[in-house]
């Protein structure tokens, strides 16, 4: 298909690149600027890639099913963490709509391939590398990559291809197709949701891009400012907490507020966080600080592991250590720094990687799954498992499909205590502590997610009773989406948006400067909500039920163990929810006004 | 009365301890005169996370795990806890 001719290069390159793996065919698709308004990029184009290409219909798995790869308006400018891209998809774990984001310079390599999105279908007969070299696609064999971690294929990689390409793979669990296997690149991951899963489904490794079209910007002068004064911002106190201790200080803090979620969420704290606290580790071993592509903040925190004598380095963040310790309820500092250092080595999102190992922690104990070396508080198990699940091997083939699925296999009221929500495991906020949160979760169109949803910073203000949501609520936690949606289509990164003064108003002007558009800070509000029901017309499309939007059912029954006063009953939260579906327009059910049209 | 004032992430990085105890003649006082007076006891503390007489926009106060202060005041009495940590609890 011939692109339109568009006026200018602003931002976009007003096109994006269908590739089926199958038969090698290749498509440019013209992308209007009306679509980008819409979309603006990332997870919003994406999403509606997607919708366009009727991927709600085929097993995410499937030949047939589709994969995006959407770059935004700000990759490549100066703007300080702006080399973000979004993987989006239908995912393995959930059934629903998911999309993962992760900073690297594949985005700014992908971009200038002169495409705003890649969406990737078909599968190839073999293990193989998709190439997009600009206007040139190929599909190399990658046999010799087979069963290579990620960071060993990108090693590899680096010397089979030049020097300006970037590469986009999976490990070992993505060729598996383990629900929760992820795609990485310079040691960084969009985690979330299976999209490796689907990556390997279509056999393919690792998808390769270079190229050298650049888009423009409308005001490069004014551009140039404005970022330097983001970046200027960046280093200010907003941003403090995660240079100097990185997210996992939140470990203390949550642990004291009995809302770090402990022995699959049965409690609230954990008697040796303090050991998996970055003051402690900062103490006890050799850190560096590392960046993403183009950022200015420096949020990760990288710690020395030496494993069976030989020297080693893991990243760390609170979701790491939140599901790879106490909920898991290993204390060992050693331990869920080698956990973690091992999903990444087979490509396997962290959190679901946790949350359904703990589930099957808590199955063992109660003689349900018979597998009595998995106990709480066992380092070695925790490994064990982890292997498991990244070889495919004995119970690791039925981890692998995450806990829904293992709950709904075993049955026995398992399902209950099943730490996730449309089939995607919790990340480390105890629900029934932050009730704002329980909502965000409870909605969330790709589930439980801490980063479609930040309600727990209202759960985290004086705005609020954390542990006594009211139906005032809602308003709170769709904003928190909204400004979600914005982040994660411009894209920036999250750990920004405490420098903004007018979130919004901001951002619009930024992607102006980048456009030449007049937007303002009630377009991109107006945006937000078109990104969301976007989502949830995808999800109802796929078979979304209102009957899915809840949480486990003990976190609706029962208080935590060692917090009474943390306690959520169905009624609340089916009242959260109904004012959170009309807030958003939306009947009282969630469904949209006009479900019945297709995009 | 006495007050338990206890350091978060970049609050206990300026002050360097985990916690400690305040004693004040007063039998209740509100939560940012408190505030207050942690800053005039710890220079790297108003110096870093104050904005003039109120604890900066990205630092929080929570009293005894329960409600959070920010803008508006409360009323610490004796036996209390007051946490002090960041605004973002982002991860």
């Amino acid at each position: 298909m011939l692109v339109d001719k568009v006026s200018n290069k602003n931002g976009y390159h007003h096109q994006y690149l269908e590739v089926n793996v199958s038969t090698g065919e290749c498509i440019r698709h013209p992308l209007e600027t009306t679509t980008l308004k819409r979309t603006i990029g990332g997870s919003g184009l994406g999403t509606q890639l997607l919708l366009e290409h009727e991927s709600w219909k085929y097993d995410p798995l499937s030949a047939e099913s589709s994969i995006v790869f959407a770059f935004s308006p700000l990759v490549g400018s100066p703007l300080t963490t702006s080399a973000k891209f979004a993987v989006v998809s239908r995912s393995p774990l959930t059934g629903r709509i998911n999309d993962s984001l992760a900073s690297s310079q594949f985005a700014i390599a992908g971009k200038r391939t002169g495409n705003d999105a890649l969406l990737v279908k078909g599968r190839a007969d073999s293990l193989s590398i998709l190439v997009v070299d600009e206007g040139n696609i190929e599909i190399q064999s990658a046999t010799h990559l087979a069963g290579l971690s990620a960071e060993q294929t990108e090693a590899q990689l680096k010397d089979q291809f030049p020097k300006d390409y970037s590469f986009a793979v999976i490990g070992p669990a993505g060729e598996k197709l383990v629900h929760f296997a992820t795609i990485s690149h310079s040691g960084r991951h969009a985690g979330r949701g299976g999209s490796g899963a689907v990556l390997g489904s279509k056999n393919i490794k690792a998808i390769a891009v270079r190229g050298k079209q650049r888009t423009t910007w409308h005001n490069t002068e004014q551009l140039v400012e404005s970022a330097r004064d983001l970046s200027q911002r960046s280093f200010g106190p907003a941003t403090e907490k995660y240079r100097e201790l990185g997210t996992a200080a939140n470990v203390l803090v949550f642990n004291r507020l009995n809302c770090l979620p402990t022995r699959n969420f049965q409690k609230g704290s954990f008697h040796d966080a303090i050991e998996l606290s970055p003051e402690s580790m900062n103490l006890a071993r050799e850190k560096i600080r590392e960046s993403c592509a183009a950022c200015t903040i420096g949020c990760t925190h990288v710690y020395s592991v030496p494993v069976d004598g030989k020297p080693s380095r893991a990243r760390i963040e609170y979701e790491n250590l939140f599901a790879l310790g106490p909920l898991c309820e290993i204390g060992d500092q050693q331990i869920v720094l080698e956990a973690s250092q091992l999903c990444d080595h087979y490509g396997i999102d962290t959190i679901s990687t946790g949350g359904t190992i703990a589930f099957a922690m808590e199955c063992v104990e109660q003689n349900i799954l018979n597998e009595p070396w998995l106990r709480f508080g066992d380092g070695q198990a925790l490994i064990q498992a982890i292997h498991l699940i990244g070889q495919y091997k004995g119970l690791g083939k039925r981890l692998a499909q995450g806990s829904r699925a293992l709950a709904m296999e075993l049955g026995k009221g398992t399902l209950a205590f099943a730490p996730q929500v449309k089939g995607l495991e919790l990340p480390g906020y105890e629900p029934r502590a932050l009730q704002t949160m329980a909502l965000g979760f409870a909605v969330g169109t790709r589930g439980a997610d801490h980063n479609r949803s930040g309600a727990y910073e209202v759960d985290f203000s004086e705005a609020v009773d954390r542990r006594n949501a009211d139906v005032s609520q809602a308003r709170l936690a769709v904003e928190t989406e909204n400004k979600a949606a914005i982040m994660d289509s411009l894209i920036l990164c999250k750990f920004l948006r405490g420098v903004f003064d007018d979130y919004f108003a901001e951002c619009a002007v930024m992607l102006n400067l980048i456009t030449g558009w007049n937007l303002h800070a009630q377009d991109l509000v107006q945006t937000a909500e078109e990104i969301i029901n976007a989502k949830k017309r995808f999800n109802i499309l796929s078979g979304w039920t209102p009957e899915e939007d809840t949480l486990p059912e003990r976190m609706l029954t029962s208080a935590l163990e060692d917090d009474q006063d943390a306690r959520l009953n169905r009624q609340t939260l089916e009242a959260l929810i109904k004012a959170y579906n009309l807030e958003r327009g939306w009947d009282a059910l969630g469904f949209l006004p006009d479900s019945s049209t297709i995009v | 009365m006495k007050i338990k004032i206890e350091y978060f992430g970049i609050p206990r990085q300026r002050v360097g301890i985990a916690s400690e105890i305040y004693e004040f003649e007063q039998e209740e006082m509100g939560i940012q005169d408190v505030i207050r007076a942690v800053a005039q006891k710890h220079p790297a503390f108003e110096k870093h996370c104050m904005d003039g007489n109120t604890i900066n926009r990205h630092l929080t106060v929570n009293l005894n795990g329960n409600q959070f202060f920010q803008t508006e005041d409360g009323t610490a009495r004796d036996g209390d806890a007051l946490l002090i940590l960041s605004m973002d609890a982002g991860g």
